[in-house]
């Protein structure tokens, strides 16, 4: 009977239960209901351990990955490094390792001041986890792109790792991106050393960028355009110079739920430019539009194909 | 909680922080800690079922009485009745159970209970609850973040929550709040009398 009601309780929270099959069940017998009241107890007694510092759970330690790539399950390890650390460990002593934790979703923004006094900026769709103690300070990018704008302490070097890229971050302003296994750091102002698996660390100038993968890193200068693009989402924008089409939307998609899908492969290459607002997908669409003679139908809800000339009906 | 009536609430509020109570009265008239947690469990769906509950004063003592009224309709039914149940269903050795403002909310041990049992979870079921209730990630974010399906997240809370909320239907007496202490205390005192 639990059971049962921890089953509904669980399909009622992730909103895939019909309420009405839901009440139909509560009221068929009062055992359920009772069961299903014991279960939405221990619920909320869970929000308790949350609240509490001193029996807050550590995080569940991530079985590594089946294969050698870099999976999600790889990324979520990084986030429970502190967990795994202190399995062993007394639980009373978890509050004061834990790991902060933010996220973003889609088309989200969110600034975030560090204990320190820097600066995390999350860009849509990203999360973060950090822990700063006596010796140093450390971030998690777990998933997704952000800004940091870091302040100096001497004592406590200010280190961000996403996957097996270790970067040590003076003071200044970064930005730390993944692009799947790989990881795109641009220096816009100070200096940052990045190890990746091997012991050595790379220096890394200002206005310079640093493109890690599990194979090698590539360093290279940005140009003062190249700066502006990458600053542009901290101001809600996307900036396009002579980017082909394909790449454009797959970049504007990041900010949308709706997302945009080329139909025609005639107009995947085509280059465009500009300035965009990340949030207004109809300007887009519109300067789309405009620039190129494409158009955009809605597919579903989900999404909008996008194809030169007239609108075709599928299936009559 | 949206899915929750008047009654639920009520139940969840004032009756089951006393779960330790009915289950410690359960184990001393019933066979065994698997009739004790029947009995309860037949108890409570007694409970819900009354139909004026709003009137009642006390709901923990009100349980006791059902307990006690289910379990005596039982040993009248069976031919063996063990000295200890049939004094324990004198109504004069009830648990005090006045109204108790600590006993409303949560004890420390009960957390430390639930706590225990959170880290007992499998591994992946741990890691899906910590996500949802711990970092309050939605259950979507949860299905995004570990590469699986809303339902199959569904799936682990559903279970995780099954062995927690079992977990905590099988309280140890020593896990139980103030109102419990002050009864044991009088059942120490009438067992010497």
């Amino acid at each position: 009977m639990i059971a049962e009601a921890a089953d509904w309780l669980a399909r009622l929270d992730a909103g895939t239960a019909e309420p009405s099959a839901f009440a139909r069940w509560r009221d068929a017998d009062p055992a359920h209901a009772a069961a299903f009241a014991q279960v939405v107890r221990t619920w909320g007694l869970m929000d308790r351990l949350r609240g509490d510092t001193d029996l807050r759970p550590a995080a569940a330690p991530v079985p590594p990955p089946p294969t050698g790539g870099l999976s999600r399950r790889g990324l979520l390890r990084v986030a429970s490094v502190a967990g795994l650390s202190l399995a062993g460990g007394g639980l009373l002593t978890w509050s004061q390792f834990r790991p902060a934790y933010a996220s973003t979703s889609v088309g989200e923004r969110q600034r975030l001041t560090l204990e320190d006094g820097s600066f995390a900026e999350l860009n849509t769709d990203s999360a973060i986890s950090w822990r700063f103690d006596e010796e140093s300070r450390q971030v998690w990018l777990e998933r997704g792109e952000a800004s940091f704008t870091v302040v100096a302490d001497a004592r406590r070097p200010f280190q961000v790792k996403a996957g097996p890229m270790r970067t040590e971050l003076a003071a200044g302003q970064f930005n730390v991106r993944r692009l799947g296994e790989a990881l795109d750091l641009r220096v816009i102002e100070g200096q940052a050393q990045v190890a990746g698996g091997g012991p050595v660390a790379l220096p890394v100038d200002a206005r310079h960028g640093l493109l890690v993968t599990k194979r090698n890193a590539v360093a290279r200068a940005l140009s003062e355009a190249e700066i502006q693009a990458t600053t542009a989402w901290l101001r809600g924008e996307i900036v396009f110079d002579g980017t082909p089409l394909s790449t454009a939307i797959a970049e504007f998609n990041r900010y949308q739920r709706r997302k945009l899908v080329i139909s025609d492969p005639g107009i995947a290459n085509l280059r465009l430019g500009g300035r965009f607002a990340s949030a207004d997908q109809a300007a887009f669409i519109a300067a789309l539009e405009g620039t190129f003679g494409i158009r955009a139908v809605e597919a579903d809800a989900e999404t909008l194909l996008l194809s030169r000339g007239t609108p075709r009906h599928i299936g009559g | 909680m949206a899915w929750l009536r008047d009654i639920d609430r009520w139940f969840i509020d004032r009756v089951l922080p006393h779960a330790g109570s009915f289950r410690r009265y359960a184990r001393r008239v019933a066979f065994g800690d698997q009739d004790a947690d029947d009995l309860v469990q037949e108890a409570y769906a007694r409970l819900l079922a009354v139909d004026d509950w709003r009137r009642l004063e006390s709901p923990p003592h009100f349980m006791l009485r059902i307990i006690r009224n289910l379990a005596a309709e039982r040993l009248r039914r069976s031919r063996v009745v063990a000295f200890d149940q049939a004094s324990v269903l004198d109504l004069s050795n009830m648990p005090d159970m006045a109204p108790d403002p600590f006993a409303t909310t949560a004890s420390r041990q009960e957390l430390t209970h639930l706590l225990a049992a959170f880290e007992k979870l499998p591994e992946k079921c741990r890691q899906v609850v910590h996500m949802r209730k711990i970092q309050g990630l939605a259950p979507a974010e949860i299905a995004e973040k570990l590469g699986i399906s809303v339902s199959t997240v569904e799936k682990h809370l559903a279970k995780g929550f099954r062995l927690l909320t079992e977990a905590m239907v099988a309280l140890d007496d020593s896990s139980s709040g103030p109102v419990d202490l002050q009864w044991l205390q009088k059942r120490v005192t009438n067992d010497r009398e």
